[in-house]
């Protein structure tokens, strides 16, 4: 692996990975989530998104120590549902690990027809049930065509991101905006 | 040519030229400024609209039931006076008729940018090309326009270049200079 240090580019630089880290900046690269999530949730009205963020103090992360999630996107052919957001997630760093969970941008929407622009989605971020990894996670609802039709949406953190790599990402379908992991 | 695998550069990083991330589902943000090449001289320097035509093609030859977003940022003048900021979802059928989707912005927290979204009348190296339109003020004042698209981008054909036209059109009734 290289290692290079104070490097500077001339010219056109290409990279062909589909990331670029910049460690110092406290933003991870954007993750890629395929609005589909396969099996019997590909007709399902709510997409759920498993990340690897610990919601939990104990994890060291998130008590006292709160991130920013961004998620923007689409589903489907004309935007149906459109994601902007940006959410505070936070436990506190007493014992009782309460979990804390704010939308405070959102400008994305839900409804409508192609001709009739919708209005106002409500996504949902909470902590899952279950533990992953021996941390319950940061999970993501998003309110969807009910159909495996083209869609995506883009997630990223600001702050806390070191703590990112420990499970793996996951996407399910249900019917329901509560807790499906 | 350099090719490296796997790099970690510590410190600064410093690219002269375009970063393209080849395999990433966003581009690179477009920049362009905001005092266009107005043929349209009333009011002089082309006031009231943006016109901007990108390289994407719009119909099925890029987009058809694949959509992409389009993502636009700036402003124009020295206050602000037009500030934009929304997200338009791109898409054309991927059916023979080709239909173009129309103006789909899904997200828009600008001022007074109204924007428009539209469909090329003519064609540019063989095809039509997405365009939109914001507002200006009514001179060659400073301003600029940042554009990024989501998906879709690292194999769109980027094959006819950028231009920007001012008018003094407005959001409702669309001279449509391409």
């Amino acid at each position: 692996m290289a290692s290079l240090q104070g490097t500077t580019f001339v010219g056109t630089t290409e990279v062909l990975a589909s990331e670029v880290y910049v460690s110092g900046s406290g933003m991870t690269p954007w993750k890629t989530i395929f609005m589909c999530p396969g099996g019997a949730g590909n007709n399902a009205s709510w997409l759920h998104i498993r990340t690897p963020l610990p919601a939990t103090n104990a994890s060291s992360g998130s008590g006292w120590n709160p991130s920013i999630v961004e998620v923007k996107g689409y589903h489907s052919y004309f935007a149906s549902y459109s994601y902007d957001f940006q959410a505070i997630i936070n436990s506190s760093g007493y014992a009782d690990n309460n979990w804390y969970s704010n939308i405070r941008v959102n400008r994305g929407n839900t409804g409508g027809t192609q001709n009739n622009p919708p209005t106002g989605t409500v996504p949902v971020v909470y902590r899952s049930t279950n533990t992953y990894n021996s941390y319950e996670r940061v999970c993501i609802a998003l309110p969807r065509t009910t159909c495996c039709c083209n869609g995506w949406s883009w997630v990223r953190w600001w702050n806390n991101t070191g703590i990112l790599d420990s499970v793996a990402w996951a996407t399910s379908g249900t019917n329901s905006s509560a807790n499906a992991y | 040519m350099a090719t490296l695998q796997n790099s970690t550069i510590t410190g600064r990083l410093q690219i002269t030229g375009k970063l393209k991330q080849i395999n990433s589902d966003v581009s690179n943000w477009q920049v362009l400024s905001h005092c266009a090449n107005g043929t349209d001289t009333t009011p002089v320097y082309a006031g009231g609209r943006l016109h901007v035509r990108t390289p994407i093609r719009a119909d099925n030859t890029h987009l058809g039931w694949n959509p992409i977003i389009m993502e636009v940022r700036g402003y124009h003048s020295y206050s602000g006076e037009a500030t934009h900021n929304f997200m338009a979802l791109l898409n054309s059928t991927g059916d023979s008729n080709n239909t173009w989707y129309g103006n789909q912005i899904r997200s828009d927290s600008g001022h007074n940018s109204l924007p428009l979204v539209y469909q090329s009348t003519n064609t540019y190296g063989g095809y039509k090309r997405v365009c939109f339109s914001v507002t200006k003020v009514g001179c060659c004042c400073t301003g600029h326009i940042w554009i990024r698209f989501w998906n879709n981008t690292s194999t769109a054909p980027y094959d006819y270049a950028w231009a920007t036209e001012g008018r003094g059109d407005s959001q409702g009734s669309l001279s449509a200079p391409f």
